[in-house]
């Protein structure tokens, strides 16, 4: 009798013991979630990056876990003695919070800190106008019925505060100009972001919204995103002679194959580039979409857009389009444009000034069927889209678009801007139209 | 169409229509419950009525005890201050698999206990407090990989049953963690209950049964682990 019941016992413990799921619906319990609004297969790019009107997005962040992110940055800085280096992405200080928008609510979104100068120069004055990324599928893990959770399609966004830029619209006219000159860039709007952190709604000031490279934008520009997205940074991401490593060129998709950039480096320092010129195109234009990249430089040294490749070691990714095998130029982070700039200041049209530590620059510029072509893409350039006429239209669109939200009553605040004054912020307007008169003519001196 | 067909057709199309209205909405499986074995060997070595050290070998199988979950190496070692208080140190090497990707990590843990116990009657009383750090190996705080700090709460009482070598044991145990960058909590709470049997000369065997609770999470999750322990006594 005893072994019958010591018997049954275990049988009964163990079975109950065994292994149990459960079956969580994606949004369940979640009263604002919709497949349209939070898990859209596709991007909905009129409804986020449509032009009309300036969004605004909600943001409330439980104290506890501002003061986390708050002790992150600080610790960051003071570890780093204050000096430059991105921003850990792998840090795990994303944060959950609320996200409000048109009324809709998305649940336990991942919000972090992110960028470089940007970020560490505001911090560092003071300003808490910060750049911030968005990722609305982080927390998924603790709360399964978010799982797949995205806004209208997208996975993550990222908000660029418009360090260094009085006009507030740098980053998305450059964006812009790229875009319509057939470069992939990210598509960006302007938002206004509200920012609650246990001490009530506060004005964060206006930002530029952006989508992420390697969350919809491959998708949407070259019809897949399963090829190696690079975001090169470091020594490396200048394919100077002799610092080619791997670890500089993260990959931000599959991550397995660094084979593409190890050629376009072998073959940008081959001897073929002075023995037989042809043949070098050639083989940089199997790997590399030079045309493409011409475009780039084109728009890029037009805009004078310093703060990338030729001054610095990042702010572009390198994508591998499977439908060609070749790796396409993307600029980012473009919201120091139109500017002399810092840092030795942006490089001349002709390149004159570009050392071979830069040698995606130097010996392109050298090789004369590469020159002709840039300097055909400089002139449509200027012709059709970079021209008084078309920019003053464009900047002032702008303008009235964003200066409710940029000075005045609904304006930005201290401690939230990088205005000094309300006259900062229409002075930098006539800056931006008398630039584009100056680069026009700089331009068509040399494009000739 | 006569009407056996009709019938069919009828639960055909049902079915097509209930299997797309299923797919409308993404479904995702949580697990809220599992069985896992707990195994280990090991020697100890007691120099005195004091000091004692003590080196175990353990495996983890989870997953309806279908899977390995983790491999680990424990060395530990114990001080009896008196009859009430003890100290304890333990250093470990985890061979883990991780949640999500299911790829294995490696870790250290490094744990210092504090211990009380006393008597009532035939109620032999221990507490542990232990405090226990966690560090994921090659992996480097610019990665993100920063401490995960445990404090561990153990209540337990043994009770002396007489002339019966198997003297049954029930323990409470809560588990508190905090790291740098994250914000502390109670994560699991768990409940034992076992007895050992003392072979002379050689070492004990011991039996245990476990379940331990998440507190945190929508869908917080249940274990419960058989164990089975040997230590050789040198």
């Amino acid at each position: 009798m005893k072994k019958i019941i010591l018997s049954t016992l275990i049988i009964s413990v163990t079975i109950l013991s065994c292994k149990k799921e459960v079956t969580v619906t994606q949004g369940d319990g979640y009263a604002d979630w919709t497949s349209e609004t939070h898990s859209a297969s596709s991007p909905d790019y009129s409804e986020v990056f449509g032009d009309s009107e300036v969004r605004r997005i909600d943001i409330t962040i439980d104290k506890a876990y501002w003061k986390l992110m708050e002790k992150h940055l600080s610790n960051f800085y003071s570890s780093s003695g204050g000096g430059g280096g991105d921003f850990p992405e792998a840090t795990p200080i994303y944060v959950p919070c609320n996200l409000e928008y048109k009324g809709i609510n998305w649940y336990n979104v991942g919000i972090r800190y992110k960028g470089n100068s940007s970020l560490q120069s505001a911090y560092n004055s003071g300003i808490s106008k910060l750049p911030f990324r968005l990722n609305f599928d982080e927390f998924s893990n603790d709360y399964p019925e978010l799982m797949g959770q995205n806004f209208y399609g997208f996975n993550e966004l990222s908000l660029s505060s418009s360090y260094n830029d009085k006009s507030l619209m740098r980053e998305k006219v450059a964006s812009d100009l790229f875009r319509d000159f057939g470069v992939p860039c990210a598509r960006s709007v302007f938002c206004r972001v509200y920012v609650d952190f246990g001490e009530g709604s506060t004005y964060f000031g206006l930002y530029t919204m952006l989508e992420v490279v390697f969350d919809s934008m491959l998708e949407n520009e070259f019809g897949s995103a399963y090829g190696n997205c690079y975001k090169p940074d470091g020594d490396g991401a200048s394919f100077a002679e002799g610092t080619f490593d791997e670890s500089y060129f993260e990959n931000k998709t599959d991550g397995t194959d660094w084979s593409d950039v190890r050629s376009l480096y072998d073959i940008l320092h081959s001897s073929e580039r002075t023995s037989n010129p042809a043949a070098w195109r050639t083989s940089l234009e199997s790997v590399l979409d030079v045309d493409q990249y011409l475009q780039y430089m084109a728009v890029n040294f037009t805009i004078q857009n310093w703060d990338t490749y030729g001054r610095m070691t990042h702010n572009y990714y390198l994508y591998n389009n499977p439908s060609d095998s070749k790796l396409n130029w993307i600029p980012w982070d473009n919201n120091e444009a139109f500017d002399e700039g810092k840092q030795g200041g942006a490089l001349s049209i002709d390149l004159s000034d570009a050392s071979n530590e830069w040698p995606l620059l130097s010996y392109i510029i050298a090789d004369d069927t590469y020159e002709t072509t840039y300097k055909v893409h400089l002139r449509n350039f200027i012709d059709n889209h970079f021209n008084s006429s078309n920019m003053s239209s464009i900047y002032n669109s702008y303008y009235s678009q964003i200066e409710p939200y940029a000075t005045g009553e609904f304006g930005e605040v201290s401690g939230y801007t990088f205005l000094n004054s309300e006259n900062d912020f229409s002075s930098a307007l006539n800056t931006l139209i008398s630039h584009t008169s100056s680069r026009y003519s700089v331009v068509d001196a040399y494009a000739q | 169409m006569n009407f056996p067909f009709r019938i069919a057709y009828c639960f055909l199309f049902s079915f097509l229509i209930s299997a797309f209205s299923l797919n409308a909405q993404t479904t995702t499986q949580v697990v809220v419950q599992d069985f896992e074995t707990w195994s280990q060997i090991g020697v100890s070595k007691r120099f005195n009525d004091e000091f004692k050290l003590q080196l175990n070998q353990g495996l983890r199988l989870n997953d309806n005890s279908s899977s390995v979950d983790q491999v680990l190496t424990n060395l530990s070692g114990s001080y009896q201050y008196n009859d009430m208080f003890s100290f304890g140190v333990g250093i470990r090497y985890i061979r883990n698999k991780g949640n999500s990707s299911g790829e294995f990590e490696n870790l250290m843990r490094y744990n210092f206990d504090f211990g009380v116990k006393h008597q009532l009657d035939r109620f032999h009383f221990k507490y542990r407090l232990r405090l226990q750090t966690k560090d994921k190996i090659g992996s480097s705080r610019n990665e993100g990989d920063f401490f995960k700090h445990g404090q561990r709460l153990k209540v337990g009482v043994r009770y002396n049953v007489k002339n019966w070598k198997l003297d049954p044991k029930f323990s409470t145990e809560l588990f508190r963690y905090s790291g740098r960058y994250m914000l502390s909590s109670f994560e699991k709470i768990r409940f034992t209950l076992g007895t050992e049997y003392k072979i002379k000369k050689f070492g004990k065997v011991g039996i245990f049964y476990s379940i331990e609770r998440e507190l945190v999470g929508t869908y917080p999750k249940t274990t419960n682990i058989l164990g089975l322990n040997f230590t050789y006594k040198l």
